[in-house]
C-alpha cells in the first residue's frame, strides 16, 4: 500500500490542490459564478436525442464497464441529464450495465430524471437493464440492444476498454448518432474513429457542470483550473531548471538548481 | 474454497438477517434523514482512506491499514446483495419477453436455460463436484460429473465465445481506420501520414526502407541524417508527439477525478444523488 510519508511532497500537493478546489467550490457557493467555455460533444445531446425521436426509436446509454466508481457515478450524473431530454421528448431510453450495484443506482437516476422532466410514467423497469458481469458477454448483449431495438441515438460514458470499438463501430453500422467521453485515454482514438462527437480528457468530468449550470459543479471546474495553472508553473520551473543546468556546472546557483531539480523529481 | 457446515450457514443467516433490517430500517427512515445517513457514511468510508494513506507509516503500515479486509469486506457485502437485484432484473425481464412473444424471444429462452445451467453446475461444482449428472447411455456418450459439465459449460461454452467476441474487434478497426483515415480534413490528413509512418516504422518491411541511411558516419561519429530513418520517425512521432499530448489528457483527468471524488466524498455534489433537500 502507498502511503503520504513515502513522498511528503507529492502527498502535500495533493492537499493543496483539493484546498483550491474546495475553496473555489465555496466561493462559487456564495455566488461567484464563473463561465465555462462550450463543449460541443456536450450540446449535440439534445440534437441527437430529438433526431432519435423523430425517427421513433429509443436512445441507449452505457456507462462503462467498471463498477460503481467515480468513474461510473460521473457518467450517470451525465446521463441524468441525457434521461431529462429523452423524458421531455417523450422517447424511450434503455442502459445497459455490467455491475449489478451500478443497476440500481442507475435505476434511481432515471428514474429521478424522468420525475423531474414531469413524465414519470415514461420510465418502464425494463430500461435499466443488467446484462452481465462478463466484459465481452457484455459487449455482445450491447450489441444485440442496438442492432434489434434499431437506437438511434447512442451514448457512451465512462470506463470503457477493448469492448469501446464494439460499442460504438455496431452504433455506426444501425446509424446511430453517438455522442462518448470515456478516462481510459487509450480508447479515446478509437471513439474518435467510430463517433460523432468525443468529450476529451476533463470534459469528461466537466460534462455535469456544464450540463447543469450548478453552481457548486462550475466552482470545481475552475478549481481544477487553477490547479492546472499550479501544475503548469512547476512543470515550467523544472523545465527551466534542467535547462540552466545544461549551462551552469559549479557554483552556488548549480548547487541550488540540482537541490531543486531533485526536490521536484517523483520519486 | 466455499464456507461448509451448520456454523458457516448459521453467520450467512445471521449476517442476512441483519443486513435486513439495515434495509428496512434505512426504508423507514424519513427521506431528509436516509440523505444524512448515506452522507454520513460516505464520508466516513472516504475518511477511512484517507487517514490511512496520511497517518505515518514508517514501515509500510500504520494501525488502521489491518482494517482494509474488513473495509473491502463490506463493500463486498454490498455487493453481494446487488447481484440479487441485477439478477432478479434480468430474469423478469426476459420472463417478461417470453410471456408476451416479444421480438426476439428466442433469444430470452437461451438466457434463461443458460443462466439455470450455470447456476446449476456451478453450485454444483463447487460443493458436490463428483456427483454424476449425466448417466452413461450406451456407446453413445459417458457419464459426466459436475466439475466435467462446468468446465464444459465454462471453459468449452462462454470463455471460447468471450474470445470470439474479442476477436471481432480486428475487423472494427480496419473499418473504423478505414473511415479516420478518408482524407476529408487537414487533421484527418495528418492523422493519417502519422498512423502511416507509425504503422510502417514497425515493421521490417518499413525499415527496409530507409536503411541505406547508416546511424554511424565513416569516422564514428553519429549520423545527423539517421533521424530521418523511418523507424526513427515513428519513435519520434510516439515519444515526443503522443505522450505529451497523453500526459496532458492525463493530468486533466486525474484533477477531474480528485475534484469529483472531492466533491462526492463531502457530500458538496448537488445533482442525481445528494439533492438540495439534503
Amino acid at each position: 500500500m502507498q502511503h503520504a510519508s513515502e513522498n511528503w511532497w507529492v502527498s502535500g500537493l495533493v492537499v493543496l490542490l483539493s484546498l483550491i478546489i474546495i475553496g473555489k467550490v465555496l466561493s462559487a457557493q456564495r455566488g461567484r459564478v464563473p463561465f465555462i467555455r462550450r463543449i460541443p460533444g456536450l450540446n449535440a445531446i439534445d440534437e441527437a436525442v430529438g433526431r432519435a425521436t423523430e425517427m421513433g426509436r429509443p436512445v441507449m446509454m452505457v456507462p462503462g464497464i467498471s463498477g460503481l466508481d467515480v468513474v461510473t457515478l460521473q457518467a450517470l450524473s451525465i446521463f441524468s441529464y441525457v434521461a431529462r431530454a429523452v423524458a421531455r421528448f417523450g422517447n424511450k431510453s434503455i442502459m445497459a450495465t455490467i455491475d449489478p450495484i451500478v443497476t440500481g443506482v442507475a435505476e434511481e437516476t432515471l428514474r429521478d430524471a424522468y420525475a423531474d422532466a414531469g413524465r414519470p410514467e415514461l420510465f418502464e423497469e425494463g430500461d435499466v437493464r443488467y446484462l452481465t458481469g462478463q466484459q465481452f458477454a457484455f459487449a455482445t448483449g450491447v450489441a444485440g440492444i442496438l442492432i434489434r431495438e434499431k437506437v438511434a441515438a447512442s451514448f457512451l460514458f465512462g470506463a470503457f476498454y477493448a469492448e469501446s470499438l464494439i460499442f460504438a463501430e455496431v452504433g455506426q453500422q444501425v446509424g446511430a448518432i453517438q455522442v462518448a467521453g470515456t478516462t481510459q485515454t487509450n480508447q479515446i482514438p478509437f471513439l474518435i474513429a467510430a463517433c460523432d462527437y468525443v468529450v476529451i480528457g476533463d470534459e469528461f468530468y466537466a460534462a455535469s457542470a456544464y450540463l447543469s449550470r450548478d453552481p457548486t459543479l462550475l466552482g470545481s471546474i475552475v478549481g481544477q483550473d487553477y490547479c492546472k495553472l499550479l501544475l503548469l508553473g512547476i512543470i515550467l520551473i523544472g523545465i527551466i531548471s534542467t535547462s540552466l543546468l545544461t549551462l551552469i556546472h559549479g557554483g552556488p546557483v548549480a548547487h541550488l538548481l540540482h537541490t531543486l531539480v531533485d526536490f521536484l523529481k517523483v520519486k | 474454497m466455499p464456507g461448509h457446515g451448520a456454523a458457516y450457514f448459521g453467520k450467512l443467516a445471521f449476517g442476512l438477517v441483519v443486513m435486513f433490517a439495515i434495509l428496512a430500517g434505512l426504508q423507514a427512515a424519513p427521506r431528509r434523514s436516509r440523505k444524512i445517513i448515506i452522507a454520513f457514511f460516505t464520508f466516513l468510508g472516504g475518511l477511512y482512506f484517507a487517514l490511512e494513506f496520511f497517518y505515518p507509516a514508517p514501515s509500510g503500515e500504520n494501525f488502521l491499514t489491518g482494517y482494509q479486509p474488513l473495509v473491502a469486506g463490506l463493500g463486498a457485502v454490498i455487493g453481494s446483495f446487488a447481484i440479487g437485484l441485477g439478477v432478479f432484473s434480468l430474469v423478469q425481464l426476459h420472463l417478461r419477453t417470453l410471456s408476451r412473444l416479444r421480438p426476439g424471444w428466442g433469444y430470452s429462452i437461451v438466457l434463461l436455460v443458460s443462466f439455470v445451467a450455470m447456476t446449476v453446475f456451478g453450485l454444483m461444482n463447487e460443493y458436490s463436484p463428483n456427483a454424476t449428472v449425466i448417466p452413461t447411455v450406451g456407446g453413445l456418450w459417458q457419464s459426466q460429473n459436475a466439475h466435467g459439465m462446468f468446465r464444459f459449460l465454462f471453459s468449452g461454452g462462454l470463455s471460447n465465445l468471450g474470445s470470439a467476441t474479442f476477436s471481432i474487434i480486428a475487423f472494427y478497426i480496419a473499418s473504423a481506420a478505414y473511415r479516420a483515415f478518408r482524407l476529408r480534413s487537414i487533421e484527418a490528413t495528418l492523422l493519417m501520414a502519422a498512423a502511416l509512418i507509425v504503422m510502417v516504422g514497425s515493421v521490417s518491411f518499413g525499415t527496409a526502407l530507409t536503411a541505406g541511411i547508416h546511424p554511424k558516419l565513416t569516422d564514428g561519429s553519429e549520423n545527423p541524417w539517421a533521424n530521418l530513418r523511418i523507424e526513427n520517425i515513428a519513435q519520434w512521432l510516439l515519444m515526443e508527439v503522443n505522450t505529451p499530448a497523453q500526459r496532458g489528457i492525463l493530468f486533466g483527468l486525474t484533477l477531474g477525478l480528485l475534484a469529483t471524488s472531492l466533491r462526492y466524498w463531502l457530500s458538496l455534489e448537488r445533482g442525481a444523488y445528494f439533492d438540495k433537500e439534503l
